[in-house]
């Protein structure tokens, strides 16, 4: 074994590296599905840092090892000294043009300077995209699609308080054309749910509901210290900050790119099924039935370290088929929450 | 050895703490050697030597009552009460040997052991096993609530379901002791004769508790584990719950302090029998709270709240509720309705009875609508029933039969200056800040109204159910005037002030 030990050792957890990395796909080790409409920016950027982290990894990896196999033998680990001062062939431009050291410095700087400088600017159009209030406008036209579903996400912990407008109102919102009067009530109303919770506001706890290709503003708050919502699907991780409202938005692509669908078509009791009555149900597993399958839900997570319960501040994210499937959805959370004798007038 | 193999071996070993875990059952069960064993913490025999003059909650790191000798350092809260800790408090290390083993034997032949559980009481005194089956704690369904209490809640809760558990200490307020066998945040109607003191929650209420977590406390959400999983970690917290009292029962009624040790005072009477007797009188408990009878009524929601006269209305008689400063327009009105409620009653029933086609409530068969409408008076009749409300003796009656709750008394400034009490359990906690909007048992007008009526279990929170009986409706005033009262722009709304 004597001085090649080391060598062997990190070659060997560099090849471990990379073929636990190839296989990953396999496995399941790899990312999951996107399915926001930013997902593929994201994950353009996350390939591009992946692919030149890799080859540098791989090359200094390989310098290093290949060094330590060389120089590792000789008596005392010095450095064999030989006559000859030769370079292989291909590497001999290499040696004309980086004949100083002043010139090999500046190589090693301004080569990662490059990369970073190209890294730098990739990244800008996707940040704008996702963080700009500007361009958040920009992906949904108001008149047509409708206004953003908005959810008050507020942290604590350890779990996720969600908080959603009352049917009554969100029903208002909905309406055409009801906010595009900026002065208005209704219009108001909107623009002030992230900051001023109102008493009819339908409290849900660590559940998002959300409906197909449609914008989702997320007011997300935190009640004690830093967490981070993260919803690895849709490919928004955002920390929540103690004192501040944080707006954050995404939209799930189009239904039909959209392959894990995850929502069930149960027929009314007693209706035939040309009526087509009856409501979709929301995260079902289409092989077993099973409702709520995690399987065929979206994770949200805590991405920040935040205490001892920090691995089970889980939430789960249920896509709807439609806006009336959200409804119902709504309709149903709201009568549970106000009590059904409540609900009388 | 050489040191490169040394550093190998190193390698691996921390490679293999990686594995940890794998192929292991996902929610294995507790060592089949592990015993519930008996208290080590004190009983609490008189609270008021403890007194109610803390002021400041603990300090991290420190349960009030984990054991005497605790309570001798000085940084401890009961510190300064230390002469009458013997009064206040029962010690049962001081157990005998032989009490000990007894009372240790006799409660696993009927709750088993944390990998067994069961609750196995034997029948008397009109008691009947058959009777357990509500609570659902049958062998199969307590093993698995076993292992997923393992898994979810000892941290927090502790094996005997002590709220003494690891994490018991860092958390303020503390886990629940379900040794005390009272919860609460529970729907039990505590207005009735006898004051339903002693039962615990239902199991809808402790699931409720489960899926929604108490909001302002440690306690978290479950709401995604599955039904049944829910339901199984019920059925093991009241096999805890009962166990636990039994234990907490006996220690504080048969065992007297004699001599530096804990006597048995029933000589001529096996221990065994004291503790099926007591088991199944707490069992009792738990089967009463199922029963539907016992559960609060809600009176329906008398308003519509899309009509902002009527809210307005609403909100502010229930803030001259609060404060107990009724205005003589209140007393005019209160006056009004006791004349007219009759009216109201009778023409109520007619709607139902030409409705009527099954044997359902009545109360639930007329809509919100019909309700509405019967209550409408016509203008005459409305004359009519001011002549009588409005005379001098009538006034009069009405002002003195019509109480405020005086809410404000210990809510003080609405809760924003409430005083620190000491609940049940030996933590200090304050009336709601309702200014904050963090309500602990619920933020549901329903959740309200429940605490409204019977008050909460085991903190000087009282009911007002009884004070309000018939008029259910200053309840609903009393819900929706405290749920406003966070939201600043609705207070502007409805015209409160709370400055």
């Amino acid at each position: 074994m004597g001085n090649k030990f080391w060598s062997i050792l990190f070659g060997v957890t560099m090849v471990a590296c990379l073929v636990s990395f190839a296989i990953s796909p396999w496995m399941g080790w790899w990312r999951p599905a996107g399915i926001s409409t930013h997902a593929g920016d994201v994950d353009f950027l996350f390939d591009v840092i992946l692919a030149i982290t890799t080859f540098f990894f791989v090359l200094t990896e390989a310098i290093l090892v290949g060094f330590m196999w060389v120089y590792g033998s000789t008596p005392e680990g010095k450095p064999p000294v030989s006559e000859k001062t030769d370079v292989a062939g291909f590497l001999k431009p290499l040696t004309n043009l980086l004949n100083t050291q002043h010139k090999v410095e500046l190589a090693w700087t301004l080569v990662p300077a490059a990369i970073l400088l190209y890294i730098a600017f990739a990244q800008v159009e996707t940040w704008a995209n996702i963080k700009y209030e500007t361009r958040k406008q920009k992906q949904q036209d108001w008149s047509k699609d409708g206004a953003p579903l908005q959810v008050g996400v507020s942290a604590r912990q350890f779990e996720w308080r969600m908080r959603y407008p009352s049917v009554e109102r969100f029903k208002k919102w909905m309406e055409k054309d009801a906010l595009s009067d900026p002065k208005s009530a209704t219009r108001k109303d909107f623009d002030s749910f992230g900051k001023i919770p109102q008493a009819d506001d339908i409290p849900v706890v660590n559940e998002l509901h959300i409906w197909q290709h449609h914008q989702v503003v997320c007011h997300l708050s935190t009640r004690d210290v830093i967490h981070s919502f993260n919803l690895p699907n849709f490919r928004v991780k955002q920390d929540a900050l103690p004192g501040k409202l944080i707006p954050v938005w995404f939209k799930t692509i189009k239904p039909e790119v959209m392959k894990t669908y995850n929502t069930k078509w149960v027929a009314e009791p007693g209706s035939k099924p040309e009526d087509k009555r009856g409501r979709y149900i929301d995260g079902v597993n289409p092989e077993t039935g099973k409702e709520a399958d995690p399987d065929f839900t979206y994770d949200i997570a805590c991405a920040e370290l935040c205490g001892w319960g920090h691995y089970r501040m889980i939430g789960r994210v249920y896509v709807h088929k439609d806006r009336d499937d959200f409804v119902a959805w709504l309709e149903k959370a709201q009568q549970d929450h106000r009590g059904p004798k409540a609900e009388s007038k | 050895m050489t040191p490169s193999t040394r550093i190998a071996i190193l390698g691996l070993a921390c490679f293999s703490f990686t594995l940890a875990g794998c192929g292991q059952d996902r929610h294995p069960s507790y060592s089949t050697n592990l015993r519930y064993g008996i208290r080590q913490d004190p009983i609490v025999i008189e609270p008021k030597e403890l007194g109610d003059d803390r002021y400041e909650p603990d300090r991290p790191g420190v349960l009030p009552l984990m054991n005497i000798s605790d309570i001798q350092k000085p940084d401890h809260p009961y510190h300064k009460k230390k002469d009458r800790l013997e009064v206040a408090l029962r010690d049962p290390r001081l157990l005998s040997d032989k009490d000990r083993e007894s009372l240790e034997k006799g409660l696993e032949e009927m709750f088993g052991t944390p990998a067994h559980p069961k609750v196995d009481i034997k029948a008397g005194e009109g008691f009947d096993p058959k009777d357990l089956d509500v609570l659902k704690v049958d062998a199969t369904t307590l093993a698995e609530g076993s292992k997923l209490y393992r898994v979810h809640c000892l941290h927090c809760h502790g094996v005997p379901g002590d709220g003494r558990g690891p994490t018991a200490r860092w958390v303020n307020p503390h886990p629940r002791d379900f040794r005390v066998g009272l919860f609460k945040f529970q729907s039990i109607d505590r207005t009735t004769k006898d004051g339903n003191a002693e039962l615990p929650a239902s199991r809808a209420d402790l699931l409720r508790t489960l899926r929604q977590g108490i909001e302002g406390t440690a306690m978290p959400s479950f709401n995604l584990l599955q039904d049944k999983e829910l339901q199984d970690i019920i059925s093991y917290v009241i096999h805890l719950g009962i166990r636990g009292k039994v234990e907490h029962w006996i220690l504080k009624t048969n065992f007297k302090p004699k001599d530096g040790t804990l006597e048995y005072d029933q000589p001529n009477e096996p221990l065994s029998n004291l503790l099926a007797e007591y088991a199944r009188t707490l069992a009792g408990y738990w089967i009463a709270a199922e029963a539907s009878e016992n559960r609060i009524i809600v009176e329906p929601y008398p308003y519509d709240n899309n009509n902002l006269e009527q809210i307005q209305a609403s909100v502010k008689r229930g803030q001259q509720i609060f404060l107990a400063q009724i205005s003589p327009e209140f007393t005019k009105e209160h006056a009004l309705n006791v004349v007219t409620r009759p009216i109201v009653a009778k023409r109520m029933a007619e709607a139902l009875a030409k409705k009527r086609e099954s044997t359902q409530d009545p109360k639930a068969q007329l809509t919100a609508l019909e309700k509405a409408e019967a209550q409408k008076l016509t203008p005459a009749e409305l004359a009519d029933a001011e002549k009588v409300a409005y005379t001098k003796e009538s006034l009069e009656k009405a002002e003195g039969k019509l109480k405020g709750a005086s809410c404000v008394s210990c809510h003080t400034n609405y809760g924003r200056e409430g005083k620190y009490r000491v609940d049940t359990w030996g933590t200090l906690t304050r009336p709601n800040n309702f200014v904050m909007g963090t309500f602990r048992g619920g933020k549901r007008p329903v959740d309200i109204y429940y605490r409204i009526h019977s008050g909460i279990n085991g903190y000087p929170m009282n009911g007002f159910g009884g004070t309000f009986k018939g008029n259910e409706e200053y309840l609903w005033d009393l819900v929706n005037f405290v749920s406003t009262l966070s939201y600043p722009p609705m207070r502007e709304r409805l015209a409160i002030r709370i400055d």
